[in-house]
Protein backbone atom coordinates (compact mmCIF):
# COMPACT_ATOMS: atom_id res chain seq x y z
CA UNK A 1 0.00 0.00 0.00
CA UNK A 2 1.37 3.29 -0.95
CA UNK A 3 0.66 6.73 1.09
CA UNK A 4 -1.96 7.31 -1.29
CA UNK A 5 -3.54 3.83 -1.23
CA UNK A 6 -3.67 4.42 2.59
CA UNK A 7 -5.34 7.81 2.32
CA UNK A 8 -8.07 6.90 0.00
CA UNK A 9 -9.22 4.07 2.17
CA UNK A 10 -8.81 6.42 4.85
CA UNK A 11 -11.15 8.96 2.90
CA UNK A 12 -13.67 6.57 1.95
CA UNK A 13 -13.90 4.62 5.48
CA UNK A 14 -14.45 7.90 7.46
CA UNK A 15 -17.36 8.73 4.93
CA UNK A 16 -19.06 5.67 5.68
CA UNK A 17 -18.64 5.86 9.07
CA UNK A 18 -19.36 9.58 9.67
CA UNK A 19 -22.74 8.77 7.77
CA UNK A 20 -23.03 5.68 10.15
CA UNK A 21 -22.71 8.51 12.93
CA UNK A 22 -24.79 11.31 10.83
CA UNK A 23 -27.79 8.72 10.33
CA UNK A 24 -28.00 7.55 13.87
CA UNK A 25 -27.46 10.46 16.23
CA UNK A 26 -29.87 12.03 14.27
CA UNK A 27 -32.68 9.41 14.23
CA UNK A 28 -31.63 8.89 18.50
CA UNK A 29 -32.08 12.61 18.88
CA UNK A 30 -34.96 13.12 16.67
CA UNK A 31 -36.81 9.73 18.92
CA UNK A 32 -35.43 11.42 22.30
CA UNK A 33 -37.44 14.44 21.31
CA UNK A 34 -40.38 12.50 20.06
CA UNK A 35 -40.48 10.74 23.34
CA UNK A 36 -39.56 13.73 25.63
CA UNK A 37 -42.98 15.84 23.80
CA UNK A 38 -44.90 12.11 24.36
CA UNK A 39 -44.03 12.09 28.23
CA UNK A 40 -45.04 15.84 28.48
CA UNK A 41 -48.19 15.61 26.56
CA UNK A 42 -49.25 12.57 28.95
CA UNK A 43 -48.11 14.66 31.72
CA UNK A 44 -50.67 17.82 31.42
CA UNK B 1 -63.13 -2.52 3.04
CA UNK B 2 -60.75 -4.66 3.51
CA UNK B 3 -58.94 -4.24 6.93
CA UNK B 4 -55.23 -5.01 6.47
CA UNK B 5 -54.23 -7.31 9.31
CA UNK B 6 -52.92 -5.61 12.68
CA UNK B 7 -48.97 -5.68 11.99
CA UNK B 8 -46.00 -3.45 12.01
CA UNK B 9 -42.75 -2.70 13.01
CA UNK B 10 -42.90 -1.87 16.60
CA UNK B 11 -39.63 0.17 16.74
CA UNK B 12 -37.69 2.21 14.60
CA UNK B 13 -34.49 0.83 14.82
CA UNK B 14 -36.09 -2.81 14.75
CA UNK B 15 -37.44 -1.21 11.06
CA UNK B 16 -33.56 -0.29 10.42
CA UNK B 17 -32.34 -3.46 11.26
CA UNK B 18 -34.66 -5.41 9.23
CA UNK B 19 -34.04 -3.38 6.18
CA UNK B 20 -30.14 -3.13 6.54
CA UNK B 21 -30.59 -6.67 7.25
CA UNK B 22 -32.23 -7.30 3.90
CA UNK B 23 -29.68 -5.71 2.31
CA UNK B 24 -26.61 -6.97 3.82
CA UNK B 25 -26.06 -10.71 2.39
CA UNK B 26 -23.42 -13.25 1.44
CA UNK B 27 -22.82 -10.91 -1.42
CA UNK B 28 -21.28 -8.51 0.79
CA UNK B 29 -18.39 -10.16 2.20
CA UNK B 30 -17.94 -12.75 -0.59
CA UNK B 31 -18.67 -11.25 -3.98
CA UNK B 32 -18.14 -7.54 -3.07
CA UNK B 33 -14.18 -8.03 -2.81
CA UNK B 34 -14.55 -10.55 -5.63
CA UNK B 35 -15.97 -8.01 -8.12
CA UNK B 36 -13.75 -5.29 -6.80
CA UNK B 37 -10.26 -7.21 -6.67
CA UNK B 38 -10.05 -7.53 -10.62
CA UNK B 39 -9.71 -3.26 -11.12
CA UNK B 40 -7.87 -2.32 -8.02
CA UNK B 41 -8.62 0.44 -5.92
CA UNK B 42 -10.56 2.53 -9.22
CA UNK B 43 -13.39 -0.09 -8.69
CA UNK B 44 -14.15 2.50 -5.98
CA UNK B 45 -14.96 5.13 -7.86
CA UNK B 46 -18.17 3.78 -10.00
CA UNK B 47 -19.21 1.87 -7.36
CA UNK B 48 -19.38 5.21 -5.47
CA UNK B 49 -20.98 7.51 -7.88
CA UNK B 50 -23.68 4.09 -8.71
CA UNK B 51 -24.23 4.17 -5.19
CA UNK B 52 -25.04 7.90 -5.15
CA UNK B 53 -26.46 7.98 -8.57
CA UNK B 54 -28.20 4.81 -8.59
CA UNK B 55 -28.25 3.00 -5.46
CA UNK B 56 -29.84 5.49 -2.81
CA UNK B 57 -32.18 7.02 -5.21
CA UNK B 58 -33.66 3.44 -5.90
CA UNK B 59 -33.48 2.93 -2.37
CA UNK B 60 -35.47 6.01 -1.51
CA UNK B 61 -38.27 5.46 -4.75
CA UNK B 62 -38.80 2.02 -3.33
CA UNK B 63 -39.47 3.26 0.41
CA UNK B 64 -41.78 5.58 -0.83
CA UNK B 65 -43.36 3.39 -3.21
CA UNK B 66 -43.88 0.71 -0.50
CA UNK B 67 -45.15 2.98 1.96
CA UNK B 68 -47.73 4.94 -0.49
CA UNK B 69 -49.07 1.62 -1.55
CA UNK B 70 -49.28 0.38 1.88
CA UNK B 71 -51.49 3.08 2.35
CA UNK B 72 -54.15 1.56 0.32
CA UNK B 73 -53.62 -1.53 1.64
CA UNK B 74 -51.32 -3.28 -0.46
CA UNK B 75 -48.43 -4.91 0.68
CA UNK B 76 -46.97 -5.94 -2.65
CA UNK B 77 -45.59 -4.40 -5.78
CA UNK B 78 -48.76 -5.81 -8.27
CA UNK B 79 -51.28 -3.11 -6.25
CA UNK B 80 -48.66 -0.36 -4.99
CA UNK B 81 -47.71 0.16 -9.09
CA UNK B 82 -51.95 -0.06 -9.64
CA UNK B 83 -51.90 3.03 -7.08
CA UNK B 84 -48.91 5.11 -8.71
CA UNK B 85 -50.68 4.34 -12.46
CA UNK B 86 -53.66 3.92 -13.28
CA UNK B 87 -53.05 1.68 -16.57
CA UNK B 88 -54.25 -2.09 -16.74
CA UNK B 89 -50.57 -3.44 -17.16
CA UNK B 90 -49.13 -1.69 -14.02
CA UNK B 91 -50.47 -4.43 -11.94
CA UNK B 92 -48.80 -6.96 -14.35
CA UNK B 93 -45.70 -5.07 -14.29
CA UNK B 94 -45.70 -5.08 -10.39
CA UNK B 95 -45.75 -9.20 -10.15
CA UNK B 96 -42.10 -8.75 -10.38
CA UNK B 97 -41.30 -7.41 -7.25
CA UNK B 98 -43.01 -10.70 -6.13
CA UNK B 99 -41.96 -13.31 -8.87
CA UNK B 100 -38.31 -12.50 -8.27
CA UNK B 101 -37.66 -12.21 -4.39
CA UNK B 102 -39.07 -15.68 -4.43
CA UNK B 103 -37.58 -17.26 -7.29
CA UNK B 104 -34.01 -15.97 -5.48
CA UNK B 105 -35.27 -17.54 -2.18
CA UNK B 106 -35.89 -20.88 -3.65
CA UNK B 107 -32.06 -21.00 -4.29
CA UNK B 108 -30.67 -18.56 -1.61
CA UNK B 109 -31.78 -20.52 1.33
CA UNK B 110 -29.93 -23.73 -0.21
CA UNK B 111 -26.39 -21.87 -0.51
CA UNK B 112 -27.50 -20.20 2.83
CA UNK B 113 -27.94 -23.59 4.72
CA UNK B 114 -24.23 -24.34 3.10
CA UNK B 115 -22.55 -21.40 5.64
CA UNK B 116 -24.64 -23.21 8.54
CA UNK B 117 -23.34 -26.75 8.00
CA UNK B 118 -19.66 -24.92 7.36
CA UNK B 119 -19.98 -23.58 10.65
CA UNK B 120 -20.67 -26.58 12.49
CA UNK B 121 -17.96 -28.80 10.74
CA UNK B 122 -15.30 -25.65 11.24
CA UNK B 123 -16.77 -26.06 14.75
CA UNK B 124 -16.11 -30.02 14.75
CA UNK B 125 -13.14 -29.55 12.85
CA UNK B 126 -14.38 -32.29 10.33
CA UNK B 127 -12.64 -31.00 7.46
CA UNK B 128 -9.87 -30.84 9.74
CA UNK B 129 -6.06 -31.88 7.56
CA UNK B 130 -7.38 -30.55 4.09
CA UNK B 131 -4.75 -27.68 3.60
CA UNK B 132 -5.50 -27.16 0.07
CA UNK B 133 -7.84 -25.28 -2.06
CA UNK B 134 -8.11 -28.58 -4.53
CA UNK B 135 -8.60 -30.60 -0.76
CA UNK B 136 -11.40 -27.81 0.29
CA UNK B 137 -12.95 -28.07 -3.71
CA UNK B 138 -13.32 -31.67 -2.90
CA UNK B 139 -15.05 -31.33 0.58
CA UNK B 140 -17.38 -28.78 -0.72
CA UNK B 141 -18.22 -31.30 -3.56
CA UNK B 142 -18.58 -34.15 -1.31
CA UNK B 143 -20.71 -31.67 1.43
CA UNK B 144 -22.87 -31.00 -1.35
CA UNK B 145 -23.54 -34.76 -2.45
CA UNK B 146 -21.88 -33.77 -6.28
CA UNK B 147 -19.90 -37.59 -6.35
CA UNK B 148 -21.02 -38.40 -10.30
CA UNK B 149 -24.81 -39.91 -9.39
CA UNK B 150 -27.98 -38.90 -10.73
CA UNK B 151 -29.12 -37.09 -8.06
CA UNK B 152 -26.42 -34.40 -5.89
CA UNK B 153 -27.61 -35.44 -2.71
CA UNK B 154 -25.73 -35.91 0.96
CA UNK B 155 -27.33 -36.52 3.88
CA UNK B 156 -26.11 -34.13 6.39
CA UNK B 157 -26.29 -31.07 3.77
CA UNK B 158 -30.05 -31.67 3.24
CA UNK B 159 -29.95 -31.64 6.97
CA UNK B 160 -28.91 -28.21 7.42
CA UNK B 161 -30.58 -27.82 4.44
CA UNK B 162 -34.31 -28.37 6.12
CA UNK B 163 -33.09 -26.85 9.48
CA UNK B 164 -32.40 -23.36 7.62
CA UNK B 165 -35.72 -24.01 5.68
CA UNK B 166 -37.54 -24.56 8.56
CA UNK B 167 -36.18 -21.51 10.64
CA UNK B 168 -37.20 -19.25 7.93
CA UNK B 169 -40.44 -20.36 7.74
CA UNK B 170 -40.66 -20.18 11.08
CA UNK B 171 -39.38 -16.43 11.65
CA UNK B 172 -41.78 -15.17 8.69
CA UNK B 173 -44.54 -17.17 10.00
CA UNK B 174 -44.62 -14.78 13.17
CA UNK B 175 -45.10 -11.86 10.99
CA UNK B 176 -43.27 -8.59 11.44
CA UNK B 177 -43.04 -7.18 14.43
CA UNK B 178 -42.71 -10.95 16.62
CA UNK B 179 -40.88 -12.92 13.44
CA UNK B 180 -38.57 -10.26 11.10
CA UNK B 181 -38.18 -7.69 13.94
CA UNK B 182 -37.01 -9.49 16.77
CA UNK B 183 -34.80 -11.93 14.33
CA UNK B 184 -33.05 -8.24 13.05
CA UNK B 185 -33.07 -6.49 16.11
CA UNK B 186 -30.19 -9.32 17.72
CA UNK B 187 -29.12 -11.13 14.43
CA UNK B 188 -27.99 -7.98 13.01
CA UNK B 189 -25.87 -6.48 15.95
CA UNK B 190 -24.48 -9.84 16.57
CA UNK B 191 -23.57 -9.98 12.57
CA UNK B 192 -22.32 -6.95 13.01
CA UNK B 193 -20.14 -7.71 16.00
CA UNK B 194 -18.55 -10.81 14.60
CA UNK B 195 -17.35 -8.92 11.38
CA UNK B 196 -15.81 -6.03 13.70
CA UNK B 197 -13.84 -9.28 15.60
CA UNK B 198 -12.81 -10.76 12.50
CA UNK B 199 -11.76 -7.70 10.53
CA UNK B 200 -9.35 -6.53 13.76
CA UNK B 201 -8.13 -10.50 13.55
CA UNK B 202 -6.95 -10.03 10.28
CA UNK B 203 -5.63 -6.80 10.48
CA UNK B 204 -3.29 -7.34 12.79
CA UNK B 205 -2.23 -11.06 11.26
CA UNK B 206 1.79 -11.49 11.27
CA UNK B 207 3.64 -11.44 8.04
CA UNK B 208 3.22 -14.84 6.25
CA UNK B 209 6.35 -15.41 4.03
CA UNK B 210 7.04 -11.51 4.04
CA UNK B 211 3.63 -10.50 3.01
CA UNK B 212 1.48 -8.51 5.19
CA UNK B 213 -1.98 -8.01 5.32
CA UNK B 214 -1.08 -3.90 3.70
CA UNK B 215 -0.54 -6.32 0.59
CA UNK B 216 -3.75 -7.91 0.62
CA UNK B 217 -5.69 -4.17 1.50
CA UNK B 218 -3.38 -2.74 -1.42
CA UNK B 219 -5.48 -5.58 -4.00
CA UNK B 220 -8.49 -2.96 -3.07
CA UNK B 221 -7.18 0.25 -2.05
CA UNK B 222 -4.26 0.57 -4.90
CA UNK B 223 -4.87 2.08 -8.16
CA UNK B 224 -1.98 0.85 -10.60
CA UNK B 225 -4.37 2.05 -13.79
CA UNK B 226 -6.45 4.60 -13.63
CA UNK B 227 -7.26 3.88 -17.34
CA UNK B 228 -9.66 1.11 -16.34
CA UNK B 229 -12.33 3.42 -15.76
CA UNK B 230 -12.36 4.09 -19.49
CA UNK B 231 -13.69 0.97 -20.16
CA UNK B 232 -17.41 -0.57 -19.80
CA UNK B 233 -16.56 -3.35 -17.71
CA UNK B 234 -15.93 -1.35 -14.22
CA UNK B 235 -18.68 0.39 -14.47
CA UNK B 236 -20.82 -2.35 -15.08
CA UNK B 237 -19.74 -4.57 -12.45
CA UNK B 238 -19.83 -1.41 -9.87
CA UNK B 239 -23.44 -0.66 -10.73
CA UNK B 240 -24.59 -4.46 -10.16
CA UNK B 241 -22.77 -5.08 -7.27
CA UNK B 242 -24.95 -1.82 -5.81
CA UNK B 243 -28.37 -3.56 -6.96
CA UNK B 244 -26.95 -6.55 -5.49
CA UNK B 245 -25.99 -5.18 -2.23
CA UNK B 246 -29.03 -2.81 -1.54
CA UNK B 247 -31.00 -5.73 -2.18
CA UNK B 248 -33.36 -3.13 -4.73
CA UNK B 249 -35.13 -4.02 -7.62
CA UNK B 250 -36.16 -6.78 -5.82
CA UNK B 251 -39.26 -5.89 -4.20
CA UNK B 252 -38.16 -6.67 -0.67
CA UNK B 253 -38.16 -3.50 0.44
CA UNK B 254 -41.41 -2.07 -1.09
CA UNK B 255 -42.96 -4.86 1.19
CA UNK B 256 -41.17 -3.81 4.14
CA UNK B 257 -41.98 0.02 3.64
CA UNK B 258 -45.71 -0.87 3.03
CA UNK B 259 -45.86 -1.28 6.75
CA UNK B 260 -45.14 2.23 7.75
CA UNK B 261 -47.85 4.85 8.89
CA UNK B 262 -48.12 7.61 6.07
CA UNK B 263 -46.46 10.39 7.91
CA UNK B 264 -43.10 8.01 9.28
CA UNK B 265 -40.09 8.60 8.28
CA UNK B 266 -38.23 7.71 5.09
CA UNK B 267 -35.51 9.32 4.12
CA UNK B 268 -33.68 8.96 7.21
CA UNK B 269 -34.39 5.75 7.78
CA UNK B 270 -33.92 4.57 3.97
CA UNK B 271 -30.18 6.14 4.75
CA UNK B 272 -29.15 4.47 8.00
CA UNK B 273 -30.07 1.50 5.97
CA UNK B 274 -28.08 1.82 3.50
CA UNK B 275 -24.84 3.45 5.54
CA UNK B 276 -24.97 0.35 7.48
CA UNK B 277 -24.78 -1.61 4.25
CA UNK B 278 -21.88 0.42 3.16
CA UNK B 279 -20.39 -0.39 6.69
CA UNK B 280 -20.61 -4.26 6.34
CA UNK B 281 -19.48 -4.38 2.66
CA UNK B 282 -16.50 -2.27 2.21
CA UNK B 283 -15.28 -1.60 5.53
CA UNK B 284 -15.44 -5.36 7.17
CA UNK B 285 -16.29 -7.13 3.39
CA UNK B 286 -13.56 -5.90 2.55
CA UNK B 287 -11.01 -6.24 5.11
CA UNK B 288 -11.52 -10.04 5.32
CA UNK B 289 -11.66 -12.54 3.05
CA UNK B 290 -9.09 -10.79 0.23
CA UNK B 291 -6.55 -9.52 2.42
CA UNK B 292 -6.16 -12.84 4.71
CA UNK B 293 -6.12 -14.93 0.99
CA UNK B 294 -3.40 -12.53 0.09
CA UNK B 295 -1.57 -12.87 3.01
CA UNK B 296 -1.88 -16.45 2.89
CA UNK B 297 -1.59 -17.65 -0.90
CA UNK B 298 0.22 -14.72 -2.40
CA UNK B 299 -1.46 -12.41 -4.71
CA UNK B 300 -1.73 -14.08 -7.85
CA UNK B 301 -3.10 -17.47 -5.91
CA UNK B 302 -5.46 -15.00 -4.14
CA UNK B 303 -6.64 -13.15 -7.23
CA UNK B 304 -7.10 -16.56 -9.03
CA UNK B 305 -9.22 -17.93 -6.36
CA UNK B 306 -11.23 -14.78 -6.31
CA UNK B 307 -11.91 -14.95 -10.11
CA UNK B 308 -12.78 -18.59 -9.79
CA UNK B 309 -16.43 -17.58 -8.07
CA UNK B 310 -17.76 -16.39 -4.70
CA UNK B 311 -18.11 -19.73 -3.21
CA UNK B 312 -14.28 -20.88 -3.69
CA UNK B 313 -13.25 -17.42 -2.17
CA UNK B 314 -15.20 -18.22 1.16
CA UNK B 315 -15.51 -22.29 1.28
CA UNK B 316 -12.36 -23.41 -0.26
CA UNK B 317 -9.25 -20.59 0.48
CA UNK B 318 -10.84 -19.49 3.79
CA UNK B 319 -11.17 -22.84 5.57
CA UNK B 320 -7.54 -23.68 4.33
CA UNK B 321 -6.58 -20.19 5.90
CA UNK B 322 -8.53 -21.26 9.18
CA UNK B 323 -6.47 -24.25 9.86
CA UNK B 324 -3.39 -22.37 9.66
CA UNK B 325 -4.23 -19.00 12.17
CA UNK B 326 -4.11 -19.47 15.71
CA UNK B 327 -7.35 -20.12 17.09
CA UNK B 328 -8.65 -20.86 13.89
CA UNK B 329 -11.33 -23.06 14.76
CA UNK B 330 -13.11 -20.43 16.49
CA UNK B 331 -11.97 -17.93 13.67
CA UNK B 332 -13.51 -20.10 11.51
CA UNK B 333 -17.27 -20.88 12.97
CA UNK B 334 -16.90 -17.10 13.53
CA UNK B 335 -16.91 -16.20 9.61
CA UNK B 336 -19.66 -18.80 8.91
CA UNK B 337 -21.15 -17.91 11.50
CA UNK B 338 -21.89 -14.67 10.22
CA UNK B 339 -22.17 -15.57 6.77
CA UNK B 340 -25.47 -17.57 7.82
CA UNK B 341 -26.49 -14.61 10.01
CA UNK B 342 -26.26 -12.63 6.70
CA UNK B 343 -27.78 -14.76 4.42
CA UNK B 344 -30.93 -14.98 7.15
CA UNK B 345 -31.58 -11.96 7.31
CA UNK B 346 -31.89 -11.44 3.78
CA UNK B 347 -33.73 -15.14 3.05
CA UNK B 348 -36.49 -13.89 5.84
CA UNK B 349 -37.80 -11.08 3.50
CA UNK B 350 -37.61 -12.99 0.32
CA UNK B 351 -41.12 -15.10 0.65
CA UNK B 352 -42.96 -11.84 2.65
CA UNK B 353 -43.78 -10.48 -0.71
CA UNK B 354 -45.53 -13.39 -2.00
CA UNK B 355 -47.05 -13.63 1.64
CA UNK B 356 -48.34 -10.67 1.93
CA UNK B 357 -49.62 -10.86 -2.16
CA UNK B 358 -51.49 -13.98 -1.01
CA UNK B 359 -53.02 -12.41 2.50
CA UNK B 360 -53.72 -8.89 0.93
CA UNK B 361 -54.91 -9.27 -2.16
CA UNK B 362 -56.09 -12.76 -2.49
CA UNK B 363 -57.56 -12.05 1.13
CA UNK B 364 -56.40 -15.66 2.27
CA UNK B 365 -55.84 -16.08 5.98
CA UNK B 366 -51.90 -15.82 7.16
CA UNK B 367 -52.07 -19.54 8.42
CA UNK B 368 -53.18 -20.58 5.26
CA UNK B 369 -50.59 -18.26 3.18
CA UNK B 370 -47.86 -19.15 5.16
CA UNK B 371 -48.82 -22.67 4.79
CA UNK B 372 -48.84 -22.55 0.51
CA UNK B 373 -46.11 -20.29 0.39
CA UNK B 374 -44.01 -23.03 2.81
CA UNK B 375 -45.61 -26.19 0.67
CA UNK B 376 -44.77 -24.65 -2.85
CA UNK B 377 -41.42 -22.92 -1.84
CA UNK B 378 -40.14 -26.17 -0.55
CA UNK B 379 -41.32 -28.37 -3.31
CA UNK B 380 -39.10 -25.62 -5.82
CA UNK B 381 -36.59 -26.23 -3.74
CA UNK B 382 -35.68 -29.80 -4.27
CA UNK B 383 -34.74 -29.67 -7.79
CA UNK B 384 -32.29 -26.98 -6.71
CA UNK B 385 -30.86 -29.61 -4.36
CA UNK B 386 -30.70 -32.79 -6.15
CA UNK B 387 -29.57 -31.12 -9.96
CA UNK B 388 -27.29 -28.38 -8.57
CA UNK B 389 -24.61 -29.90 -10.50
CA UNK B 390 -26.57 -28.97 -13.56
CA UNK B 391 -26.63 -25.54 -13.07
CA UNK B 392 -30.38 -25.26 -12.08
CA UNK B 393 -29.16 -22.71 -9.27
CA UNK B 394 -26.93 -20.63 -12.07
CA UNK B 395 -29.69 -20.55 -14.74
CA UNK B 396 -31.99 -19.27 -12.11
CA UNK B 397 -30.11 -16.59 -10.96
CA UNK B 398 -29.24 -15.45 -14.41
CA UNK B 399 -33.10 -14.74 -15.25
CA UNK B 400 -34.29 -13.32 -11.83
CA UNK B 401 -31.33 -12.52 -10.13
CA UNK B 402 -29.55 -10.80 -12.64
CA UNK B 403 -31.40 -10.04 -15.71
CA UNK B 404 -34.93 -9.77 -13.92
CA UNK B 405 -33.78 -7.31 -11.06
CA UNK B 406 -31.87 -4.48 -13.51
CA UNK B 407 -35.56 -5.10 -15.84
CA UNK B 408 -37.61 -4.21 -12.75
CA UNK B 409 -35.16 -1.89 -11.49
CA UNK B 410 -35.92 -0.04 -14.79
CA UNK B 411 -39.43 -0.51 -15.10
CA UNK B 412 -40.14 0.83 -11.29
CA UNK B 413 -37.92 4.15 -11.74
CA UNK B 414 -40.06 4.67 -15.08
CA UNK B 415 -43.37 4.21 -13.63
CA UNK B 416 -42.11 6.16 -10.27
CA UNK B 417 -39.99 8.78 -11.92
CA UNK B 418 -41.78 9.47 -15.50
CA UNK B 419 -45.19 7.86 -15.03
CA UNK B 420 -46.38 8.94 -11.47
CA UNK B 421 -44.35 11.89 -11.53
CA UNK B 422 -40.90 13.30 -10.00
CA UNK B 423 -42.84 16.39 -8.40
CA UNK B 424 -45.14 13.70 -7.01
CA UNK B 425 -42.63 11.29 -5.64
CA UNK B 426 -40.67 13.87 -4.05
CA UNK B 427 -43.96 15.17 -2.04
CA UNK B 428 -44.69 11.78 -0.91
CA UNK B 429 -40.90 11.26 -0.76
CA UNK B 430 -40.68 13.65 2.33
CA UNK B 431 -43.95 13.24 4.51
CA UNK B 432 -43.44 13.20 7.69
CA UNK B 433 -39.46 12.98 6.82
CA UNK B 434 -36.14 13.72 8.99
CA UNK B 435 -34.19 14.34 6.30
CA UNK B 436 -34.91 16.94 4.07
CA UNK B 437 -32.83 15.15 0.71
CA UNK B 438 -30.08 17.66 -1.50
CA UNK B 439 -32.32 19.11 -4.24
CA UNK B 440 -29.85 17.64 -6.67
CA UNK B 441 -30.88 14.36 -5.96
CA UNK B 442 -34.55 15.10 -7.50
CA UNK B 443 -33.06 15.93 -10.64
CA UNK B 444 -30.58 12.49 -10.69
CA UNK B 445 -34.09 10.91 -9.49
CA UNK B 446 -35.72 12.35 -12.54
CA UNK B 447 -33.75 11.73 -15.51
CA UNK B 448 -29.88 10.42 -14.18
CA UNK B 449 -31.78 7.07 -12.76
CA UNK B 450 -34.41 6.08 -15.32
CA UNK B 451 -32.03 6.51 -18.33
CA UNK B 452 -28.88 4.90 -16.69
CA UNK B 453 -31.58 1.74 -15.77
CA UNK B 454 -32.79 1.73 -19.75
CA UNK B 455 -29.14 1.54 -20.69
CA UNK B 456 -27.95 -0.98 -18.29
CA UNK B 457 -31.06 -3.07 -19.65
CA UNK B 458 -30.12 -2.41 -23.28
CA UNK B 459 -26.55 -3.68 -22.09
CA UNK B 460 -27.22 -6.29 -19.76
CA UNK B 461 -30.03 -7.69 -23.42
CA UNK B 462 -26.87 -7.43 -25.54
CA UNK B 463 -24.52 -8.78 -23.31
CA UNK B 464 -25.48 -12.32 -23.05
CA UNK B 465 -29.00 -12.61 -23.52
CA UNK B 466 -29.39 -14.42 -26.46
CA UNK B 467 -26.33 -16.61 -25.24
CA UNK B 468 -28.26 -17.26 -21.91
CA UNK B 469 -32.05 -18.00 -24.29
CA UNK B 470 -29.67 -20.53 -26.13
CA UNK B 471 -27.68 -22.28 -23.63
CA UNK B 472 -24.36 -21.75 -24.99
CA UNK B 473 -21.62 -23.21 -23.46
CA UNK B 474 -23.45 -25.42 -21.34
CA UNK B 475 -23.19 -29.33 -21.63
CA UNK B 476 -26.11 -30.95 -23.57
CA UNK B 477 -27.23 -32.92 -20.46
CA UNK B 478 -27.68 -30.54 -18.32
CA UNK B 479 -30.40 -28.54 -21.37
CA UNK B 480 -33.51 -30.63 -19.91
CA UNK B 481 -32.55 -29.46 -16.38
CA UNK B 482 -32.02 -25.74 -17.48
CA UNK B 483 -35.37 -25.76 -19.27
CA UNK B 484 -36.85 -27.44 -15.57
CA UNK B 485 -35.63 -24.02 -13.89
CA UNK B 486 -37.34 -22.24 -16.35
CA UNK B 487 -40.59 -24.29 -16.19
CA UNK B 488 -40.36 -23.65 -12.27
CA UNK B 489 -39.66 -20.15 -12.83
CA UNK B 490 -42.89 -19.66 -15.51
CA UNK B 491 -45.27 -21.40 -13.52
CA UNK B 492 -44.41 -18.76 -10.72
CA UNK B 493 -45.47 -16.41 -13.25
CA UNK B 494 -48.50 -17.83 -14.33
CA UNK B 495 -50.11 -18.25 -10.90
CA UNK B 496 -49.04 -14.57 -10.17
CA UNK B 497 -50.92 -13.35 -13.11
CA UNK B 498 -53.48 -15.50 -12.22
CA UNK B 499 -53.67 -13.98 -8.88
CA UNK B 500 -53.73 -10.26 -10.20
CA UNK B 501 -56.05 -11.22 -12.44
CA UNK B 502 -58.08 -13.23 -9.90
CA UNK B 503 -57.85 -10.51 -7.04
CA UNK B 504 -59.20 -7.50 -9.79
CA UNK B 505 -61.96 -9.40 -10.41
CA UNK B 506 -63.29 -11.07 -7.33
CA UNK B 507 -62.89 -7.93 -5.42
CA UNK B 508 -62.54 -4.60 -7.38
CA UNK B 509 -63.69 -1.80 -5.20
CA UNK B 510 -60.60 -2.85 -2.80
CA UNK B 511 -58.63 -1.32 -5.86
CA UNK B 512 -60.84 1.46 -6.46
CA UNK B 513 -60.61 3.22 -2.71
CA UNK B 514 -59.50 6.61 -3.99
CA UNK B 515 -58.58 7.76 -0.40
CA UNK B 516 -55.62 6.03 1.34
CA UNK B 517 -57.01 4.18 4.70
CA UNK B 518 -55.95 5.55 7.45
CA UNK B 519 -52.81 3.77 8.79
CA UNK B 520 -52.44 5.30 11.55
CA UNK B 521 -55.62 3.74 12.90
CA UNK B 522 -54.93 0.83 10.53
CA UNK B 523 -51.59 -0.38 11.87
Amino acid sequence: MTVLSWLYMGVVWVGILALNIFCFLRIFRRNKTKDDAESRANGS
Amino acid sequence: MHIRRADGWATRFGLIMAMAGNAIGLGNFLRFPGKAVPFGGAFMVPYLLALVLLGIPLMWMEWTIGRHGGGYGHGSTPGMFHRLWRHPIAKYLGIFGVLLPAMVGVYYIYIESWSLGYAWQTMTGSYWGQTSNEEMGRVFSTYLGMNGGFFSFNAVSYFFFLLTFALNIFVFSRGISKGIEIVAKYCMPTLLIIGVILAVRVLTLPPVEGRTISDGLAQLWRVDDWGVLLKSDVWIAAAGQIFFSLSVGLGMIHTYASYLKKREDITLSGLASCATNEFAEVILGGTIAIPAAVLFFGVAQAKLTASAGTFSLGFFALPVIFQQMPAGQLFGTLWFLLLFLAGLTSSMAMFTPLLVFLEDELQQTQKRSVMLVGAAVFLMMQPMVLFIHHGMVDEIDYWVGEFGLVLFAAIETVVFSWVFGMTKGWKEMHLGSDLKIPSFLYYVMKYVTPTFMILLVAWWAYDGLIDHVFMKGVAEASHPYRWLARFIILSMAAFLVWGVRHAWKTHPKFFEEVEPLQQEDAV
